[in-house]
C-alpha cells in the first residue's frame, strides 16, 4: 500500500472516530430532553435504575431476590414507597407494575399530592372483589358497571335513570351529588359487604395475566401532584397484607413519561424556557 | 503589478516547500518503522486523544447537570478505555525519538480559548450558590487553565 493511501485511510478513520462520540452525544441529548415527547424508564430489580429509586422502608420491602435472570422484591408490610426521578418535567406518567398477587383483594398505587403530608391519590391496580363477581358487566373505556340483576344496557342509561332505593357501591369513581339523594351509596373497600349491593360502578381495568405474574397500570397527570426537583413519590398500598402472612412479589416497575413533543412550532418557546431555567434557576 | 505577482509566487513556493517538508517528515517516520506499526501507532494515538476528549466533554456535561450522561451511559467504562488506550499510546511512543519543540499556532490558541471558557462556565455553575465570590473563583480557574495549557502545548 502506498504511503499516501495509508495517510488517507488514517484520516478517514480519524473522522469516523470523531463522528462516533458526536452521534452518541446527540442520541443522549435527544433521550434526556425527550424530544419525541416520550421517555420510557424501567426498574427490574436486577439492576438499579437512575429514574426509579428502590422501594422503602426496609423491613416492609424485603431484600431483593435474584434467581438466575429472575429478580423480584417481596413486600411484607403495607404501604411501601418509591420515588420517580425524572430527568426533566413531563406532563403525564403511566406507571406499569408487574407483580405476583397471592390473593390480596385490593392493590393500589398512589402519588403524593402535597408536601410533607400523607396525602396520596390512590388508583387501582387490581381489585379482586370486582374481578371475582359473576354479575352482568358493562364496560365503556375505563368505567365499568356491574349489575346483580341486569336492568340497564348502557352506563349512560344507568346514570340517567337511577334505580331509586337500590344500593350502589362505587370505587375510584366520582359520583354526582344527586346519587346520594336517591340511592344507598357506599365506597368499596376490603370490608364492604357486597351481598346486599345491587350495583357497582368503578373506574377500573383488570390486570393482564403474564404467566405467573399480573401487570397493571395507572395514569397520573403530574400537575396534580407534588413534584419537587422532578421527583415524585409513589405509594403502593395493599390492605390486609400485614395480617395475611403472605408477601406481594414485585417484578418490574415501568414508567412511560409523556409531554408535548418538540416541533418546529414550539421550538423557539421551548428553547427560551430552557435557557430561562438555566439562567434563573 | 510585478511586486504582487512576485509575492503570489513566493507564497506558492512557501506552500510547496512546507508540503514537501510534511511528506518528508512522514516518509522519515515510516522508514524507521514498518507501515503497519506506523498505522497502528497513529490509530491508537487518535483513539486515545478522541476518547480523552470525549470523556472530558461528557464529564463536564455530567458535572453541569447530574445524570445527563450517567443516566444512560457508564462513564467509568469510557475512563477505563481511555486509560488503556493512553498506556498503549505511551508504550508505542517510547521508542520514537523526541519531536522538536514547536511554537504555538492559531489552532493551539483556539484550543486554549475554548478550554478556558468551558472551565470558567463549569466552575461557575458548580459554585454559583456561593454568590459574588463565584465570579472571582471562576476567573481564577480560567487563568490557571490558560497558564497550564500554554505550558503543556509549548512542551
Amino acid at each position: 500500500m502506498s504511503k499516501v493511501w495509508l495517510e488517507k485511510i488514517l484520516k478517514m478513520v480519524r473522522v469516523i472516530l470523531i463522528i462516533i462520540p458526536v452521534v452518541i452525544l446527540v442520541f443522549l441529548v435527544s433521550k434526556d430532553f425527550a424530544w419525541s415527547g416520550r421517555l420510557e424508564v424501567r426498574y427490574n430489580f436486577c439492576k438499579d435504575s437512575p429514574f426509579i429509586l428502590p422501594l422503602f422502608p426496609k423491613g416492609r420491602a424485603l431484600d431483593i431476590k435474584k434467581d438466575k435472570n429472575d429478580c423480584f422484591q417481596p413486600v411484607a408490610i403495607d404501604p411501601v414507597y418509591f420515588y420517580l426521578q425524572m430527568p426533566r418535567w413531563f406532563e403525564g406518567a403511566t406507571v406499569h407494575i408487574k407483580y405476583k398477587n397471592p390473593g390480596f383483594p385490593i392493590i393500589e398505587l398512589g402519588a403524593q399530592k402535597r408536601h410533607n403530608e400523607w396525602d396520596y391519590d390512590l388508583k387501582p391496580l387490581e381489585n379482586r372483589l370486582i374481578d371475582s363477581l359473576s354479575w352482568t358487566k358493562i364496560q365503556k373505556e375505563n368505567v365499568v358497571l356491574l349489575q346483580k340483576n341486569k336492568r340497564f344496557d348502557t352506563i349512560s342509561n344507568f346514570l340517567n335513570y337511577l334505580p331509586k332505593g337500590k344500593k350502589v357501591v362505587f370505587y375510584n369513581y366520582e359520583l354526582p351529588s344527586y346519587f346520594y339523594r336517591f340511592l344507598r351509596v357506599e365506597q368499596l373497600n376490603i370490608y364492604t359487604n357486597l351481598e346486599d349491593a345491587d350495583y357497582i360502578i368503578a373506574t377500573y381495568a383488570s390486570p393482564k395475566e403474564q404467566g405467573e405474574y399480573q401487570e397493571s397500570q395507572a395514569f397520573f397527570q403530574l400537575k396534580d401532584y407534588y413534584v419537587e426537583n422532578n421527583k415524585l413519590r409513589f405509594m403502593l398500598s395493599v390492605p390486609s397484607l400485614d395480617e395475611s402472612g403472605k408477601e406481594l412479589r414485585l417484578k418490574e416497575i415501568r414508567v412511560i413519561l409523556e409531554k408535548e413533543p418538540l416541533t418546529f412550532e414550539n421550538f423557539i418557546s421551548r428553547l427560551r424556557g430552557f435557557l430561562g431555567r438555566i439562567l434563573y434557576h | 503589478m510585478i511586486s504582487s505577482t512576485n509575492s503570489a509566487n513566493k507564497n506558492q513556493i512557501i506552500r510547496i516547500i512546507s508540503g514537501a517538508k510534511r511528506i518528508c517528515k512522514i516518509r522519515n517516520r515510516m522508514t524507521n518503522e514498518s507501515q503497519l506499526k506506523y498505522a497502528l501507532r497513529i490509530l491508537i494515538s487518535d483513539i486515545f486523544k478522541i476518547s480523552l476528549g470525549t470523556f472530558i466533554v461528557y464529564f463536564l456535561l455530567e458535572q453541569m447537570k447530574g445524570g445527563f450522561i450517567s443516566n444512560y451511559l457508564n462513564l467509568n467504562f469510557l475512563l477505563i478505555f481511555c486509560i488503556i488506550s493512553g498506556i498503549i499510546t505511551a508504550a508505542l511512543h517510547k521508542e520514537r525519538e523526541q519531536e522538536e519543540k514547536r511554537e504555538l499556532k492559531l489552532r493551539d490558541y483556539l484550543v486554549i480559548f475554548f478550554l478556558t471558557i468551558i472551565t470558567a462556565i463549569v466552575v461557575f455553575f458548580e459554585i454559583r450558590d456561593l454568590g459574588w465570590i463565584s465570579y472571582f473563583i471562576s476567573f481564577g480557574a480560567a487563568v490557571i487553565i490558560i497558564l497550564i495549557s500554554d505550558a503543556l502545548l509549548r512542551e
